[in-house]
Formats: structure tokens, sequence, C-alpha cells
């Protein structure tokens, strides 16, 4: 038998282990059992370690699977390693499945039902519904609920945001914003002093620095074209910035859109006609320090009405990115000029997105 | 390398281990060490060190990793190429019995050397994901403490973990 290794090693190996083993392991001892289920500080400690993973909302059937972001380094083409995550609601009954924060997502269940759901350890929470604070009469018209969450790490809690957007005939587009705090199972709360902005492609929350970030369009003016803003609002104070975007040429392309590639903010174009060229924020907030990436020339083959967007960007420069082509989403990747296509079978998806293994519980408050 | 580097006298330092074998190693292996650096850039480093948690098997291993990490890294190689010859030398070096693996790791972690601390935690996780209750006790000399009806809950609370 090997002689006692210290207690902060053995941790230290763990933190290294999948999930699913950790679970497994919960019964090796009272200690494990505590460490595994209750410590906070292993939790993140083990979040640190924790590889990176896709997502993908399958299309039609609605069923979730995953994969390592890691399949995606190799140079096959083929990637073999997809598997069917159980989700809290049956695959056929989710709306959308939206980015997730510390391997927790928001998924919308349809007619409306939000969870919060950890597919790691298969953990779940319903969250009370969130009301409308307005009537829908005519010369309103709902534009829908998205969701976001995050941490706030101020309060060491996990916040959810619920955005409404609504176009008032007369006063324009409106946007109303809650939130609800994970730790003490709240009520929504309205958030204060956010403007009525037209918030692009609010699926995706550009979590940043503690923070949401988006693309908008102030919901009053009618210029063309129209002023784009970036936008911001930081998670725990729920305090709203903007910053005016330059007239680079994704944004005199209409549709500016705002990913996250290494923990910097990137923009790029949603539609090319010539090329796709992504732009870099080196320093956050200052749009002085704003340098193309790189672009990608228009392909000879490309179906109209097709859009790219970024992933992840891997340690030896190579660029992973979703292909949307009429709703359906493929996976590729980009380096030295070349465009490579993956292989994830013969499933067709609705959504792809990057996420983290955690042991993270979505109930907090136990 | 050139001629003028083979001329200066190169540092070397006396290692101890706990049995009592003493290693000679060049300064360049030694202050991957992190505990030796420190001395040494403190000014403190006395050309005999003893190092008491270590034995003699295991202190060759770690001298045997610290010398190719140091070779690799100021060769005149290309990142890439030293990269790539790391991998296949820290894959190599990993083959070992378990129990050296532990050993290993105890004292990457009581030398302070990084990247020897992380190669064998990465190695030992994988090796152990897989394994049953019964053999994470045993390689890790942790007591059952769960009564039999405590343990039956849990597995059954989790039974999807063992499928």
């Amino acid at each position: 038998m090997a002689a006692k290794l210290p207690c902060d090693i053995i941790i230290e190996i763990l933190s290294r282990l999948p999930v699913r083993s950790l679970i497994r392991f919960k019964c090796v001892s009272k200690s494990f059992h505590y460490l595994i289920s209750k410590d906070p500080n292993f939790k993140k400690k083990h979040m640190n370690q924790s590889a990176k993973s896709v997502l993908y909302l399958e299309s039609p059937g609605n069923r979730v699977l995953s994969n390592s972001l890691s399949s995606f380094s190799n140079d096959e083409e083929r990637i073999q390693d997809l598997k069917i995550l159980v989700t809290p609601v049956k695959g056929s009954e989710i709306w959308t499945i939206y980015d997730s924060c510390d391997g927790l997502f928001c998924i919308e269940e349809r007619g409306r039902g939000v969870f919060v759901w950890n597919p790691s350890t298969k953990e779940s929470k319903k969250l009370p519904d969130c009301p409308i604070d307005i009537k829908i009469v005519p010369g309103i018209h709902s534009r829908g609920f998205t969701y976001a969450i995050a941490y706030d790490s101020i309060s060491d809690d996990y916040k959810v945001f619920s955005i409404f957007l609504f176009l008032d005939i007369g006063k324009g587009l409106r946007t109303k914003l809650k939130s609800y705090s994970l730790k003490s199972d709240s009520l929504w709360r309205k958030v204060e002093n956010f403007p009525s902005v037209d918030l692009w492609n609010r699926e995706k929350s550009n979590l940043l620095n503690g923070a949401f970030h988006w693309i908008a369009i102030h919901g009053k003016d009618n210029k063309e074209p129209p002023p784009f803003l970036l936008v911001s609002l930081e998670i725990g104070t729920e305090t709203y910035r903007e910053l005016s975007l330059p007239w680079i040429s994704c944004c005199t392309q209409r549709f500016p859109q705002l990913c996250v590639l290494k923990g910097k903010l990137c923009l790029y174009n949603l539609f090319f006609s010539k090329s796709f060229d992504l732009w870099v924020i080196e320093e956050y907030g200052v749009m002085e320090s704003l340098t193309k990436m790189f672009t990608i020339p228009f392909y000879e083959d490309q179906p109209q009405s097709t859009y790219f967007t970024p992933m992840y960007l891997f340690e030896d420069g190579k660029i992973m990115l979703k292909v949307i082509t009429g709703g359906r989403v493929q996976v590729v990747t980009y380096k030295d000029g070349i465009l490579a296509s993956t292989n994830l079978g013969n499933s067709s998806y609705q959504k792809a997105r990057i996420w983290t293994e955690t042991l993270i519980s979505p109930h907090l408050n136990n | 390398m050139s001629s003028s580097t083979e001329l200066t006298e190169k540092k070397v330092f006396l290692l101890k281990s706990l049995d009592g074998v003493i290693f000679e190693v060049e300064e360049s292996v030694a202050v991957q060490l992190e505990v030796i650096r420190e001395l040494i850039e403190g000014d403190c480093a006395r050309p005999f060190i003893s190092l008491y948690n270590v034995t003699s098997e295991i202190l060759a291993l770690v001298i045997e990793y610290c010398k190719h990490h140091a070779e690799t890294c100021s060769g005149g190689t290309s990142a890439t190429i030293a990269d790539e010859d790391l991998k296949t030398f820290d894959n190599e070096f990993m083959n070992v019995d378990e129990n050296i693996l532990l050993e290993l790791c105890s004292a990457a972690d009581y030398l302070d050397i990084k990247s020897l601390f992380e190669l064998t935690c990465r190695t030992l996780a994988s090796l152990i994901k897989d394994r049953t209750i019964i053999e994470v006790r045993k390689m890790f000399n942790v007591e059952n403490d769960f009564s039999v009806v405590e343990e039956k809950a849990v597995r059954k609370e989790f039974a999807w973990a063992f499928k």
C-alpha cells in the first residue's frame, strides 16, 4: 500500500477529475463527500482546472449533445466523442438554451418555464415565472424574453437576468430587464435605469469582466445608418454603460456583432459579401485599441445567407467558428487561410455553445 | 553551443537524498527546483543541500526530468519541436509504477517543481478516473467511515454515475 499522501495533494489530484468520477467518489468517505458536494473552494479549484466542451441543441428533436473542445484540436475531420445529456425537461419541450456561466445553463421550456441546469451533475432548478409588467394592448408588440446567467462576485451568487423587448408604436423599442438571485431564491427584481435600446443578438450574453455586453441601437432613433453602441450591464451593481462604436468595416455593413475570445471583446460582421472580418478590442473599454485580427475571404460555393460566429480561439491560433445556414449550425475551424469543416455525425443542430464541466449547484441556498 | 560558454566554469550543486545518496547537478537543473532557486536568489545556497523528504530512487528521476527539460529549453531547436519533444519525453516519463508516480507527485510538491507537479497530478487523475470506490480508498489510504446504510444511500442517490 502506498504511503498516505498529504490532504492538499489528494485535493489537487481530485480537482483534475471529470465531474462524473467525482460524483462516484462521494462514496469514498464522509470527507470526500463533503469536499465534492459542499466545499465551495474545491468547486472553484475544480472549475479552474476543468476542460471546456461544446454543447449542441439538435434539430429536430431538441436532444442536447456535447463533446470535448479538445476533439477539435486534432486534425481528424470526424468528431467522435458526442454524448447525449440528460435534460430536466423532455428534449421536445426545450425551447432554447442560452449561454452558460461556470457550467450553469439557462434553458427555456416551451410555454415559458425557465430552468437553471448543470448538465454535468444533472441538477436543475425551475425558476419562478417572470411577470410582464406591461399590458399587451393594440400598439404594443412583444418581441419576447431572453435570459442570461452570470456570477456575481460581490455577493458570491449567480444571477439570472430576463430581458424583455417590445415595440411601443409611437414610442419605439423598449427594453425591460429583471434579475433573479439563485442564492436568495428571490422573486424577479426590476433592473433600474436600463434605457430603451434595441439589443441585438440578445441570446448571446458576451460575459467579460463581470458584465454582459451587447451591440445596441437607440430605440428612438431612426437614422440611417443607425448609430451603433456597445452597451454593458455590470452583474453586481446592475450598472448600465455605453460606448459608441468606430466606423470600421464591420459596422458599416449594418450588422456588427460581438463575441468574447480569450478574455477580449471582438467585433465581426454578421453577413459577408466579400469577406468575414474579425476585430479585437485589445484594451477593455478603449475603442482606439481596436485591431483587425484576421479576414476570411468569400468562398465560391458559399450559399446565400450564411453567417459566421466565432466560438473559441485555441492556443495555436486556430479559431473555431459556427457557420449558420438556414438555421442549421455547422462547426468549422480556421487557421493559416484554411477553412476546415468538421463532421458531427448525421444529426443537424440549431445551437452550439461552449461550456465548462463544473460541480456548481443550481441550489445555492442548500 | 559556442566555445565561450563551454569555457565558463559551470556552477554545480550537491543534493543529498533522504537515504544519504549525493547527486551532482548543474545550476540550470538545480534552479528548476523552486526551493533551491529561492536559496540561490537569496544567496543562501550552500553547495551541499540536504533534501529530507526525497529518496535517492525518486531524486534520480526528478533530476532526470529537470535535466531533460533544461536541455530541451536551452537547445537551439524551435519552440514547436521542443514542445513536441517534451510531450514525448513526459509521456514516457510517466510510464512508471503507480507508487513511484505518487512519490514523484509528493516530491514535486515538496521541491516545488510546478510542471512536474502538474504532470503527475494529471497522470494520476487520468489513472483513477474509472476506478472503483474500493480502489480509490486503497490508493489514497482513506478509511471508509460510512455505515453500510449511509453508503448504500449515497450510491443510490448517484446511481447514474456508476453506470
